[in-house]
């Protein structure tokens, strides 16, 4: 493994054309044949034998289940599933462990940035993509041994529709989707709230749509204790709130037998503790090691474990709060943008793991390249910095800079240093993590370093952050800036279908952002690790955090344990 | 023939600056079988140090570091600590002034009296338990019975006593160290426990050291008197003659600061010099109104006077006639 | 009479107990957070960005979390009255039952930790006290310091380390519980247990060494040692049962301590205790499980000190009828 960036990652990045993709893998999906040519063989020939499974393995297939079938993993969680309710993710290791086991979404979104099909086969727009037609994959059972067809789709999307029930994904699908309908057994159609091209990427998200079965749960049910059937390589089992969740194989997976017997999630929040698990072989498989133990396996003083670095597990930005008496000057903003050095701050807070960013797109993407294109980044610059500061009408007031604890804390110590240098009388605030939310929900901050992830689409994802009529709902959009153009911006882009144009609409957006200077993108950060004992065989994870994506390259369905 | 016969006891302290403190000097004297010997003499004199090792109970700063107590002939200042547990609460008793604070708060008087029993005698619970209820009638606690289970705090000072008496007596032991057994009572009281360690003592024939510095009690009690002063031993004599016609200056002093009807009261000029720096020659000269040269110079030894045959012993160059006080 | 004094220091709990309650209701309601927003998957906004305002609306409905504090403080109390503590919202599970299924591991390790503290802490405090300046001291007070300076977590992972990575001869997490297998629960128990139990053991012998050396002026032990008893008899049954009676009330109070749980010990080795429970209720702002463990921890260190009381009333004849 690599403890930077590697090469081929960002390669195969750009080479997947992840927008490209976008439309194209949604026409060509109708096709059954995904045409993403850097999409890995094993996923090609899972789709290829999909539907061949339910009919029966192969021999070499059975030979080899046989031969690598059973065993128990225990995999050491950094966060636990707070809730086995379908439509409840707390937290991206929630939503993981979820998706990874007994839940699965229509389609998914893979490491590549391809859509890829799951529960559906495929799926297509009219023209203006103002209904959406998916084909469900037939002959998946539901653990319960129910097949499903169009009436659980529809019964799952209408429960995340309907408000009552407190959805996870209802804020993301409720504008989108105006009704849905069956055309037979194994066909849904979606009639948008107008035009929704990008409708497939938002639904690719395990936390906004996962597919159980009719009536899994009562209206308004959001208390469970055992979590509904789902239709993924494992069943629920067991669940211990804050001490693990168990799932079993569940032989009947659509997908072909997985080979592990049982999977227990063990919730163990020191970093430290999954690590030393790891080496008594306690646990198998973990996540969110410390850079400090990779850099003990890389160098060989600790053996027989693998790690390899969630390279996308999540990016940081810095964020302005535009409302704020000192941050409503443009100038001071951007005085305190050319103050941040981005490469610095990596250097400091992150071991230098990490890569800069300019907007919320993976580098060497077709995004970074409009973005690059449209808006140069602002390299840190102490003295343009002071020059900007001094013309301003900034007067010393101190700067309510707010991080969480833990990982925000240095973060918090290298950029107050840096905004001092130039000028800036900085109160570092390191707070609690449900304080640290609250001010930002409350406005009681000027400037605050934040996460994200990446969901395939720069816009799309971070659309929320953005909108006016969200800066009421303060916990969407915290820089609180509104600017009913860059609306309707986002608007159009919804409805776009040609990749081009969506470059096009991405590039004008991506201007108004930078010409706003309401955000200043740190990088992806590169500090969090899998790792797992090395006789541990077929894990793959996504890079970003997520070890799962069931069928698509990896997840827990193919792990085994060599003799 | 006397049951104790200290000799030449000197009592070192180890002082926490480096130094030592001598708090017993070259003392000597004896205590037949079933006699009285009262010690008195002011507070710090080493009336208390002196009973203290005669029990081997000193703190573990002191040390005896000459001399040798004899009990029984044997001598004490030699024994190893299981040897002297056999001893102590057996052969030797001894009961001490503070009777709210020497008895054992947490565990009932019964049982601190029969456990005296079981230890020594080896004797099991039940017959303890009526041996201690025995010797609690003998002390004249009323209702020996309940007494049994009773605490500590549930009795007043002169019962405590009673009970420490119940337990010092117990195994019958040859002889009883009384140190100021009497001085934190009421006078009533005070004389109720006397009577009681009286009467015990003429019953059991013991040997009785008393300490006090009350010399009316002592005069009462007492079969013979020694007077410390400045942890060394000034007067030792028959207790009516001593008291009559004490023959050392300083003994005279202290019956003259007894406060008497229809006397003028006389204090000892002067007060106690610093054991940490005894004065050369006579420890009393600073104090003494008949001091000379010589007394200043020279320390005098315990010795018989004369005329020889009442047993009276003074450590003095010039000591008094005898008769009443000199003119 | 012993009975009437233990019902009258019972009745005396109650105003306590329900102080108790008021506070810790307000207070878990002062912590800062939004749980509607947590409920809806928001952390540092982590993955969500987009919450609709009707399912903000619909949740904060369900969770009951519009109506005034008293009547939530009320309903609250009327149920606790009868056992219920509540339901969290995050799962259908009664606070009380996750309670009841956590308890047990907390109290096996507070106890363990107790015997092994107090089988370490009572010889060697008395030892260091009967020979003040000896070795026997000397190792009691580095026992002392070491408990007292060295962090619990970092000794437990130091333990970790040397028993479980190197040695391996003792697991790193978890728990078993003693019917499903004793010998599995032994091992998972040991490391914690010294953790805790060194730090209680340093508690009690810096205790009982000081409160020893007083009792031994006492002027009881001198006429003890004047009864010829032994020294065994002497230090052990005159000294120790009144050197208990101060060291009780510290015990109590540090039995309670750990019958509430150690958040960090029980973090490190992934301990499924209550205050690990109540940890991971404070992130999820589970507020329902908050309230209901520190109620039931409260409840924990206000009994484990009337117990404590009750004891010293047992060993102390002077308190029992005044």
């Amino acid at each position: 493994m690599s403890m930077k960036p590697s090469a081929t990652w960002v390669r195969s990045l750009t080479g997947a054309c992840i927008g490209a993709a976008l439309l194209a893998v949604a026409a060509a999906c109708g096709a059954e044949e995904p045409t993403a040519t850097a999409v890995p063989t094993p996923t090609t020939e899972f789709f290829e034998a999909g539907g061949a499974s339910a009919a029966g393995v192969a021999a070499g297939e059975a030979e080899l289940w046989e031969e690598r079938q059973g065993g128990t993993l225990i995999f050491g969680s950094a966060k636990e599933v707070t809730s086995p309710h379908a439509f409840t993710t707390t937290s991206s290791v929630d939503g993981h462990t979820k998706e990874a086991t007994w839940l699965e979404p229509l389609i998914q979104l893979g490491g590549d940035g391809n859509l890829y099909p799951v529960l559906a086969t495929s799926w297509v727009a009219n023209d203006d993509s103002s209904v959406w037609t998916f084909h469900l994959r037939q002959g998946v059972l539901f653990h319960n041994g129910v097949e499903m067809t169009s009436a659980d789709v529809i019964w799952s999307v209408n429960y995340v529709m309907d408000a009552n029930n407190a959805a996870r994904g209802h804020g993301e699908l409720a504008p989108l989707v105006r009704s849905i309908e069956a055309v037979d057994k194994y066909t849904v159609r979606f009639n948008m709230a107008g035009s929704q091209s990008s409708f497939p990427i938002i639904i690719s998200d395990i936390s906004v749509l996962p597919i159980i079965p009719v009536d899994s749960l009562e209206p308004g049910e959001i208390q469970v204790r055992e979590g509904s059937p789902g239709t993924g390589p494992f069943k629920f089992d067991e669940w211990v709130p804050a001490s693990k969740t168990v799932v079993t194989r569940f032989d009947d997976y659509w997908g072909g037998k997985p080979y592990l017997e049982k999977i227990v999630f063990q919730l163990i929040a020191s970093a430290t503790s999954r690590g030393n698990a790891l080496r008594t072989r306690e646990i198998q498989l973990t996540e969110r090691l410390t850079p400090i133990f990779a850099g003990r396996v890389e160098s060989g003083e600790i053996g027989a474990i693998e790690v390899s670095p969630a390279t996308r597990s999540g990016y940081r930005r810095v964020i302005f709060n535009v409302d704020s008496p000192i941050f409503d000057d443009i100038d001071v903003r951007l005085a305190a943008t050319y103050a941040m050095d981005m490469q610095k701050l990596l250097d400091e807070a992150f071991f230098g793991l990490g890569a800069l960013m300019d907007g919320v797109v993976p580098p060497g993407s077709i995004w970074d390249d409009t973005l690059r294109a449209c808006c140069p980044r602002r390299e840190g610059d102490p003295d343009k910095a002071r020059a900007l500061l001094a013309a301003s009408s900034y007067a010393g007031e101190p700067i309510r800079l707010i991080v969480g604890r833990g990982q925000g804390e240095p973060i918090g110590v290298s950029l107050s240093r840096q905004l001092r240098d130039v000028g800036f009388n900085v109160n570092l605030q390191v707070l609690e993590s449900g304080v640290y939310d609250d001010k930002q929900a409350t406005g009681d901050f000027d400037l605050s370093p934040k996460g994200g992830s990446w969901g395939g689409d720069p816009v799309i994802d971070a659309a929320g952050r953005w909108r006016c009529e969200l800066t009421e709902l303060h916990y969407n959009n915290q820089t609180r800036y509104c600017n009913p153009e860059l609306d309707s911006m986002i608007d159009v882009y919804y409805g776009l279908t040609e990749i081009e144009d969506k470059l096009a609409q991405y590039s004008k957006i991506a201007t108004i952002l930078y010409d706003a200077v309401i955000t200043k993108h740190m990088g992806w950060n590169f500090t969090r690790f899998f790792g797992w004992n090395d006789n541990l065989k077929g894990f793959e994870h996504r890079g970003e955090g997520g070890y799962t994506r069931g069928p698509i390259g990896g997840g827990l369905w193919r792990v085994y344990f060599e003799d | 023939m006397a049951i104790l016969d200290v000799q030449h006891l000197t009592v070192d302290f180890a002082l926490d600056d480096g130094g030592t403190l001598r708090a017993v000097d070259d003392t000597s004297f004896t205590i037949d079988s079933g006699e009285v010997l009262g010690l008195v003499g002011e507070s710090g004199s080493g009336k208390s140090v002196t009973a203290l090792s005669i029990m081997r109970l000193l703190d573990s700063q002191a040390d005896i570091t000459a001399g040798r107590i004899l009990f029984d002939g044997e001598d004490l200042a030699t024994k190893s600590e299981a040897e002297m547990r056999t001893i102590r609460g057996q052969r030797i008793s001894m009961i001490f002034q503070e009777p709210m604070t020497s008895l054992n708060p947490a565990y009932t008087v019964g049982d601190q009296v029969s456990e005296v029993f079981r230890h020594h005698l080896h004797m099991g619970f039940g017959e303890s338990k009526q041996r201690a209820i025995e010797m609690f009638e003998r002390v004249k606690i009323p209702r020996p019975k309940d007494t049994y289970g009773k605490f500590p705090h549930e009795f007043s000072g002169g019962m405590r006593q009673r009970v420490m008496i119940a337990i010092a007596l117990a195994c019958g032991p040859d002889l009883l160290i009384a140190d100021e057994p009497t001085t934190a009572l009421d006078v009533t009281i005070q004389a109720q426990v006397l009577s009681v360690i009286q009467d015990l003592q003429h019953d059991m024939g013991l040997a009785l050291l008393f300490i006090s510095h009350d010399l009316e009690v002592v005069a009462q009690m007492c079969d013979k008197v020694a007077v410390m002063y400045g942890a060394r031993l000034m007067e030792v004599g028959e207790s009516t003659s001593l008291f009559t016609g004490p023959r050392h200056p300083y003994t005279d002093g202290l019956l003259r600061s007894i406060p008497r009807r229809g006397q003028p009261l006389t204090p000892i000029a002067g007060t106690i010099f610093d054991l940490r720096s005894p004065p050369d020659g006579c420890r009393f000269h600073p104090r003494c109104p008949y001091a000379e040269d010589r007394c200043r110079r020279e320390t005098p030894e315990l010795r018989a006077l004369e005329p020889a045959g009442d047993g009276r012993l003074a450590a003095c160059h010039f000591p008094l006639a005898g008769v009443g006080a000199k003119a | 009479m012993l009975i009437r004094y233990s019902l009258r220091r019972l009745l005396e709990t109650i105003p306590t107990l329900f102080i108790i309650s008021v506070i810790v209701f307000s207070l878990v309601l002062l912590i800062p957070g939004d749980r509607v927003l947590v409920m809806l998957g928001y952390s540092g906004g982590d993955i969500a960005d987009v919450i609709s305002k009707e399912v903000y609306a619909a949740m904060e409905i369900r969770l009951g979390v519009n109506d005034p504090i008293p009547l939530q403080y009320a309903r609250w109390l009327g149920r606790a009255l009868q056992g219920d503590l509540g339901t969290s919202p995050l799962h259908a599970i009664p606070v009380m039952d996750i309670i009841l299924a956590r308890l047990p591991a907390t109290i096996y390790l507070a106890l363990a930790s107790i015997i092994l503290g107090t089988l370490v802490a009572i010889p060697l405090g008395v030892a260091a006290a009967v020979k003040q300046n000896t070795w026997v001291d000397h190792l009691a007070n580095g026992v002392v310091l070491f408990g007292l300076v060295t962090p619990g977590f970092w000794v437990a992972l130091m333990l970790v380390l040397l028993f479980g990575v190197y040695l391996g001869w003792l697991p790193t997490f978890g728990y078993t519980a003693p019917q499903d297998d004793f010998v599995e629960f032994l091992r998972h128990i040991t490391l914690p247990t010294i953790v805790l139990g060194l730090d209680f053991a340093a508690n009690v012998i810096r205790f009982i060494r000081t409160d020893f050396i007083e009792q031994m002026r006492e002027d009881y032990v001198r006429t003890a040692r004047a009864k010829g008893l032994s020294e065994r008899l002497v230090i052990w049954k005159h000294i120790f049962k009144n050197s208990m009676l101060a060291t009780v009330t510290v015990l109590g109070f540090d039995i309670s301590r750990l019958m509430g749980g150690s958040t960090i010990i029980e973090s490190i080795f992934a301990y499924p205790g209550i205050s690990f429970l109540l940890l991971q209720s404070i992130f999820n702002r589970d507020f329902a499980t908050v309230q209901g463990v520190v109620i039931f921890i409260a409840l924990m260190v206000v009994f484990m000190n009337y117990l404590a009381d009750i004891l010293y009333a047992l060993l102390n004849p002077r308190i029992r009828y005044e």
